[in-house]
């Protein structure tokens, strides 16, 4: 975690009785959109909810093995780290970091991974394609 | 509806339709991609029949400059003479069969093996033998000299044939250089050279950059960049291409679009035009772009004259049998090279070079290093990591005893048009050209 990320704030995002385990929500916050995941064995995790291969929503995903399935074409991330488990994804979604106090979640809204501006630039050859 | 306006004349690179040639509905067997035994097949008949891309020129601009490439079992060393002519050798000393050369690319005065110093002239003549007294067998020249390997250029490459008795290049080329020529190639600078180990066979590869059927499922962004639907598809005796609009949107969205995406955009910005001032419908962007390019080719640095209008933005996407991909734009050129492993049929190389037009009054930028990863191991950007993720599984699947073959649709035809070349070297068609 960089300086920069410790100086942001973490934030009310629900109460941790308003999830089962196992059970995901969409919650607005800040102009994002914050989805909760009651993990199935406890613990809460947060992500930006959008699927990073057609920035769908991942509401009501299944959690599996600590990876969340897009509902709509599959794909996997693991949510330790955001990394694009399967097809047809390959870039990372946005993980936000979680605390529990009490009965509140908190997240901290960290910059959320961007998709590249152009798809074909490759790392290494500059602005050449 | 998006409609795309099409150049119907070209003075340079055809762009007409033509006509489909009966290429049939029956399952591609599944063989092809996974039996030793067709492996083989293609090696005999095919590998070493066909007119296969060695390099660049600029990679061997002086005399003693050398590359090595490999083609399944085989090693090649490509030098350029003190004429300033490439040739091609088999890369393997006639005294022990030791490599003359190890590395992939250097500069040499003479061929000498490092073994025991066997040296050949940059044409292969054997011209220095230590010890050559104590060959009581002799050491004749003319046979123990490197074996040739039939070597032509076009575009800027130098090509290679294993086959002594091979057509010219140019003939095997066909359309190739008609078509391509306007774009210049030779003008064009490698930015990027990457060899990527990949398991699946090579075909596998190839066929995945032969249709734009997967658009829609792993590149959803493209759909903000590119037509998948209104794509002309041309079949040419071996070589195939399409034609795909880019700096537009995909029916497949709709109706048009509110506002330019972001990747039409920033396109426009790179170019210089702001899209911000842009007030026209999204699917007009393509135009725009194309017009802008024309207008300001000076500024651009590119002379576009020899193009026709979509060729300023499309990608005009060639299939050079057996092994070639190139995605063809007026100002860069994005190339891979298909190669088989040399006993896998379930592992292939995948070469990706990059090329850029050198603008004018720009200097030649210095080649880059070549680097030879393993799958994963570096990122080819997002569009090519998407393409590169299904490869492998494609082919565990392959091997699977519940899969028979390939069930290919019809915007899918360049795969069948490729085994159709292919199946007509396995079955000796092509024969008669040597």
């Amino acid at each position: 975690m960089t300086d920069q990320t410790a100086d942001i704030p973490f934030r009310f995002v629900s109460k941790t009785t308003d999830l089962e385990p196992g059970k995901s929500r969409c919650y607005p916050l800040e102009g994002r959109n914050v989805l909760v995941i009651h993990m199935p064995h406890g613990g809460f995790k947060a992500i930006e909810n959008l699927c990073s291969h057609e920035k769908k929503s991942m509401e009501g995903a299944r959690i599996r093995a600590g990876k969340i399935v897009c509902p709509h074409h599959g794909a996997n991330f693991d949510l330790e780290t955001g990394k694009a488990m399967s097809a047809p994804a390959v870039l990372p979604i946005t993980v936000y970091p979680v605390k529990v106090e009490g009965e509140d979640v908190l997240v901290q809204l960290i910059e959320p991974k961007k998709k590249p501006g152009n798809p074909f630039a490759i790392p290494g050859v500059g602005g050449y394609f | 509806m998006v409609a795309v306006i099409r150049v119907k004349e070209s003075t340079g690179t055809p762009a007409g339709k033509m006509p489909e040639p009966e290429l049939g509905n029956e399952i591609i067997p599944k063989e092809r991609y996974v039996s030793r035994e067709f492996m083989q097949l293609e090696w005999e008949r095919m590998w070493t029949k066909t007119w296969l891309m060695g390099c660049r020129e600029e990679e061997i601009p002086d005399a003693g400059d050398y590359i090595t490439t490999e083609i399944g079992t085989e090693s090649l060393l490509i030098v350029r003479g003190e004429d300033g002519v490439p040739r091609t050798f088999y890369n393997v000393c006639n005294h022990r069969g030791n490599q003359v050369k190890f590395d992939k690319m250097g500069n040499s005065r003479t061929l000498q093996c490092a073994y025991h110093f066997w040296e050949y002239d940059l044409t292969g003549k054997l011209v220095s033998v230590p010890d050559e007294q104590d060959f009581t067998q002799g050491c004749p020249k003319d046979q123990l000299s490197l074996k040739p390997v039939k070597t032509g250029t076009w575009g800027g490459f130098v090509w290679f044939n294993l086959n002594p008795d091979a057509e010219p290049l140019l003939d095997y080329l066909g359309i190739i250089p008609e078509h391509l020529g306007p774009y210049h190639f030779e003008k064009m600078a490698m930015v990027m050279n990457v060899t990527i180990n990949w398991g699946c066979n090579w075909k596998t590869s190839v066929d995945a950059f032969n249709e734009v059927y997967h658009v829609q499922c792993i590149h959803p962004e493209l759909l903000y960049d590119n037509d998948d639907v209104d794509v002309q598809i041309d079949l040419y005796d071996r070589h195939n291409r399409y034609l795909v609009p880019f700096h537009t949107y995909s029916p497949r969205l709709g109706e048009e679009l509110d506002e330019v995406p972001e990747i039409i955009a920033n396109r426009m910005t790179a170019l210089g035009m702001n899209p911000e001032a842009f007030r026209g419908r999204v699917s007009e962007a393509r135009r725009a772009i194309q017009v802008f390019k024309r207008e300001n080719q000076e500024a651009l640095g590119v002379d576009y004259s020899e193009l026709n209008d979509d060729q300023l933005t499309d990608d005009y996407h060639y299939f050079i049998f057996p092994n070639l991909t190139l995605n063809t734009f007026a100002d860069r050129m994005m190339m891979f090279r298909q190669r088989p492993h040399e006993t896998d049929p379930n592992k292939m190389y995948y070469d990706v070079w990059v090329w850029a037009r050198v603008k004018n009054g720009q200097k030649r930028p210095p080649l880059p290093d070549h680097e030879h990863v393993n799958h994963g191991e570096r990122s080819l950007g997002l569009v090519l990591d998407q393409d590169s993720v299904n490869l492998p599984h494609v082919q565990k699947g392959n091997n699977s005893s519940a899969f028979k073959g390939l069930w290919i649709s019809h915007q899918e035809r360049r795969i069948r048009h490729m085994h159709k070349t292919l199946m007509a070297y396995i079955n000796g068609d092509y024969a008669n050209d040597a």
